[in-house]
């Protein structure tokens, strides 16, 4: 979303209304970003869902003052979530705010005190491509495929042991999980449009 | 062969080299000690050969060697306990290992508390509830 794409078709893209690809595939993956953060910084379910809730609304109603100048949409999409996130999380000033006013100020805002969250939100956004890429790509292998590469890269089951469940060669396993991560890696770098979360 | 015939060792041994490149050498994408390279491979990986494919599938599935590389280039420097982090459903690991740092508080607070991913939910098709949403697949 960076580069040649110009600031209304952005707009247009993540704009309202909420079931627009665009805005669609950035709830998928900071929704879940920001509760985790949240919970893992001590909110309770119902405070954490209200922070996300919060957070993803001001983030739309910010929206119109994106500008290219400044930089990619990805990169001010992510600053502006993660410094109301870590603001919100480690001063606990109350309500988030209306958002239009504070735009500049919040991207201004260099949540340096608290290095820690920024760095368990980065870590956190990591997951949350990957795990979104996984719900689409997921669809594009067979399911023996799949289970090959899920049974072994994600439960850690060993190759021998899932070749026999499968009724597949112990080459044919490691084959077919290469293929699936290949593909989600490629997947996350074709989203991110080279959108890198600063370390 | 006369001895003042003879190549000296060392293109000897090229000889000996080429002459086995010649003859083991029976796939046009195969590198000369028979194994795929990583272009050939990444192609594999991406169902990209133009043919050949299936030749090039039984022999990876077979070659630990091929097998070896085909992960390399697939993770790009991922390592398997990372992809499971990052993908497990309920994965809290880095944020277990992030708040067991020093100077944090409640930690222990925060791990007790920290949630499966999926809320409890009464819908028979449902995996369960994330937030207000049922997650259906």
């Amino acid at each position: 979303m960076q580069g040649p794409e110009s600031r209304e078709s952005l707009l247009a893209r993540l704009g309202s209304p909420q079931s627009d690809e665009g805005w669609h595939e950035f709830a998928s993956i900071y929704r879940p970003l920001v509760y985790r953060v949240a919970r893992a910084k001590g909110l309770q379910h119902a405070d954490a869902e209200d922070l996300t809730q919060e957070v993803l609304a001001v983030v739309e109603r910010s929206l119109d003052q994106f500008d290219p100048a400044i930089g990619g949409f990805r990169s001010w999409l992510y600053q502006i979530t993660r410094n109301l996130v870590v603001n919100h999380l480690t001063r606990r000033r109350g309500p988030i705010g209306s958002g239009d006013s504070d735009v500049g100020r919040i991207l201004s805002q260099q949540p340096a005190i608290e290095q820690k969250t920024s760095t368990l939100f980065r870590l956190e956004y990591r997951r949350s491509c990957f795990q979104h890429a996984t719900s689409i790509v997921k669809t594009e292998f067979s399911d023996a495929t799949w289970s090959a590469f899920w049974l072994t890269a994600v439960e850690l089951q060993s190759v021998e042991s899932v070749a026999m469940q499968l009724g597949k060669s112990e080459g044919a396993i490691r084959v077919a999980r290469c293929r699936v991560l290949d593909r989600l890696r490629v997947f996350v770098s074709e989203q991110s449009g080279g959108f890198e979360p600063p370390g | 062969m006369k001895p003042s015939d003879r190549l000296p060792a060392c293109l000897e041994e090229i000889d000996r080299r080429k002459t086995y490149r010649t003859t083991r050498t029976r796939e046009p994408n195969m590198i000369a000690n028979n194994h795929y390279d990583d272009d050939e491979l990444l192609k594999l990986l991406r169902r990209r050969m133009r043919d050949g494919e299936d030749l090039a599938l039984a022999h990876v599935e077979s070659c630990t060697t091929c097998q070896a590389k085909l992960e390399t280039i697939s993770q790009s420097g991922m390592t398997w306990d990372e992809v499971s982090d990052l993908l497990r459903p309920d994965a809290t690991s880095s944020v277990v290992n992030f708040d067991r740092s020093p100077g944090l508080n409640d930690a222990e607070g925060i791990l007790a508390n920290l949630p499966t991913f999926l809320e409890p939910t009464g819908h028979p098709d449902s995996l369960g509830r994330f937030a207000r949403y049922e997650i259906m697949e």
